[in-house]
């Protein structure tokens, strides 16, 4: 009975969680009408135009070489300047360190979009906004807080002596930090960045305040798409831009998992 | 001596300044102003910004929309906060052993969390479409303007979306309380015969008194942070039933350049975040063991 009890969780929980996106993926390969007409039929050929059409028409293309771009370019600035600052306040002590860690963490508690309108004014001033350096720029700034909080936890947990040893042999702090540290440090920087790099590809709200409509990344322009064509027939563009949007992130996800959640908890519980 | 220490000095000034001007440029200051700003009024970027006191507050304490936006937020945390809480809290006990079904559950929980938000705003509308969706198709006809156009259903809905995104996030918290309790509690729970609902209710519970707090804390967080859930499912809509702060001032933002209110609603959304986290940690507050062994 009990027992009886625990699976019928297992399985509704599962149905609950992975059906809808099953009947994404399905309904990706359906025409429009068919998805309109009946929701639950099976494909009846692979609609694979509506993944050009997506491309293409939906301009879906073109948005995810700018989410790519943007991932790309704020993990390359992120993960350095994320790390080194983490280091310091991991290894030294010095005057204002704890306020210094103390304002880091703050960031993780109120929502990116909060400051909103000093942000866009700034932006603005700055010829940043619309831009995707801009955006990059603003990205990094809004993920240093993470950041820094996971990798200072992997510092920490590096023994010293190698580093003293380092010191012994000559090494400067710096070289230190990139000779000896930094490899060691490397599963640490991989699960920042992979989790990061989820983050980012599926970022909105920083998005849609500081890009126009016609420079959306993939995920605005996907919500875009879904008001204009939410009324028309044709949706099977709109699921097989769905598919796009997810099948990357469950794929890195499902390789990653682990270490996924791993970062996920270390940044949760403080 | 000197020598060394200004080279100890140097070092951390520089391997700190990228990410402490970054932060306090856009991070920061930003946050700070967003205050002053609500004590002003203007309507474009290079507009004059006039100080208007708190004209910006009242004006907003009279707005309907203000009202229902944060009553939705009440909503979901009274509501839908309870029901994420007990799920996850039930669905981390369940598959805290070593099952098949178990690992299965750990291997997908996350999915709904870790996809798009936008992705999961789409697909509920899909869910909820009046003609195409999944509840049509399983013959769940809602009302006539479909569930996510007729006012008094279509923030329940979103409500239910909310719980589906959120539910992964806090089994997996609860999920790794459950992993660091104490090998020899297990045990003696094991000798004790203590299984199923005895052990959730005298052990599980108790124990993880620390991280209940901390999940309730996370709740009000998300709660008064949901902003692309609703934009994109609803934008508010219809008649603003669904509208929730941050969308809300977005919407003054870009739609009606008031740049002064949105401040103010930002500045509002900051202290009610603030305080219902104080309400929601003494609430948690204490530990149930140690209180009875005092």
């Amino acid at each position: 009975m009990r027992k009886g009890l625990t699976w019928f969780a297992y399985v509704a929980f599962f149905v609950i969680t992975v059906f809808p996106l099953l009947w994404v993926l399905m309904s990706s390969f359906k025409d429009g009408a068919s998805i309109l007409r009946s929701p639950w039929e099976m494909p009846a050929g692979m609609a694979w135009e509506n993944y050009g059409n997506a491309w293409t028409t939906g301009k879906l293309g073109a948005s995810l070489v700018r989410s790519l771009i943007t991932t790309v370019a704020t993990l390359a600035l992120l993960l350095p300047i994320g790390a080194m600052a983490a280091y310091v306040l991991a290894r030294f002590t010095f005057k204002g360190k704890a306020f210094l860690t103390g304002t880091f963490l703050g960031g993780m508690m109120f929502p990116n979009i909060l400051a909103a309108v000093p942000v866009f004014l700034l932006a603005s001033k700055l010829k940043m906004y619309d831009t995707l350096w801009g955006l990059v720029i603003i990205y990094v700034a809004y993920s240093l807080s993470f950041t820094i909080f996971v990798l200072s936890g992997f510092f920490s947990a590096i023994p010293k002596e190698l580093e003293e040893a380092a010191v012994i042999d000559g090494c400067g702090y710096a070289s230190t930090f990139f000779r000896v540290v930094l490899p060691i440090a490397k599963p640490g920087l991989i699960v920042v960045g992979l989790f990061n790099g989820i983050g980012l590809w599926n970022e909105y709200n920083l998005a849609k305040v500081m890009m126009s409509a016609q420079n959306a990344t993939l995920s605005v322009n996907l919500a875009n798409l879904t008001n204009n064509q939410f009324y028309k027939a044709d949706w099977g563009a709109l699921f097989a831009g769905l598919v796009i949007v997810m099948l990357p992130v469950l794929v890195v996800y499902w390789l990653f998992k682990d270490r996924i959640q791993q970062a996920m908890l270390a940044g949760a519980i403080k | 001596m000197r020598a060394a220490r200004w080279r100890r000095n140097g070092f951390i000034v520089a391997f700190l300044s990228p990410a402490v001007l970054l932060y306090a440029f856009f991070v920061l200051i930003p946050f700070l102003q967003t205050f002053q700003l609500s004590f002003t009024s203007f309507s474009g970027v290079s507009s004059k910004r006039k100080f208007v006191g708190w004209e910006n507050y009242q004006y907003l304490f009279k707005d309907e929309v203000l009202w229902t936006s944060f009553k939705n937020v009440a909503i979901l945390l009274g509501v839908a906060g309870p029901i994420i809480f007990i799920l996850s809290l039930l669905l981390a006990h369940a598959i805290s052993g070593d099952s098949r079904g178990a690992k299965v559950i750990r291997a997908i929980y996350l999915f709904p969390q870790i996809i798009s938000i936008v992705a999961v705003a789409v697909l509920w509308r899909f869910i909820y479409h009046p003609t195409g969706g999944i509840l049509k198709g399983l013959g769940i006809h809602g009302p006539y303007d479909g569930w996510l156009g007729t006012s008094s259903t279509a923030f329940w809905c979103v409500c239910v979306a909310f719980i589906w995104v959120s539910l992964g996030f806090y089994t997996m918290l609860f999920s790794a309380g459950i992993r660091s309790m104490p090998r020899e509690v297990l045990e003696a729970c094991e000798l004790e015969g203590a299984r199923g609902w005895k052990k959730f209710a005298k052990v599980t519970w108790p124990m993880l008194f620390s991280l209940r707090r901390v999940a309730a804390v996370y709740v009000a967080i998300h709660v008064m942070a949901t902003f692309a859930l609703v934009n994109v499912m609803t934008d508010g809509n219809p008649a603003d039933s669904t509208q929730v702060p941050l969308n809300y001032m977005v919407y003054l933002m870009h739609r009606e350049s008031d740049f002064g209110g949105a401040s103010a609603l930002a500045a509002m959304n900051f202290f009610v975040v603030l305080a219902v986290s104080l309400v929601v940690m003494f609430l948690f507050r204490r530990n149930p063991e140690e209180g009875r062994a005092r």
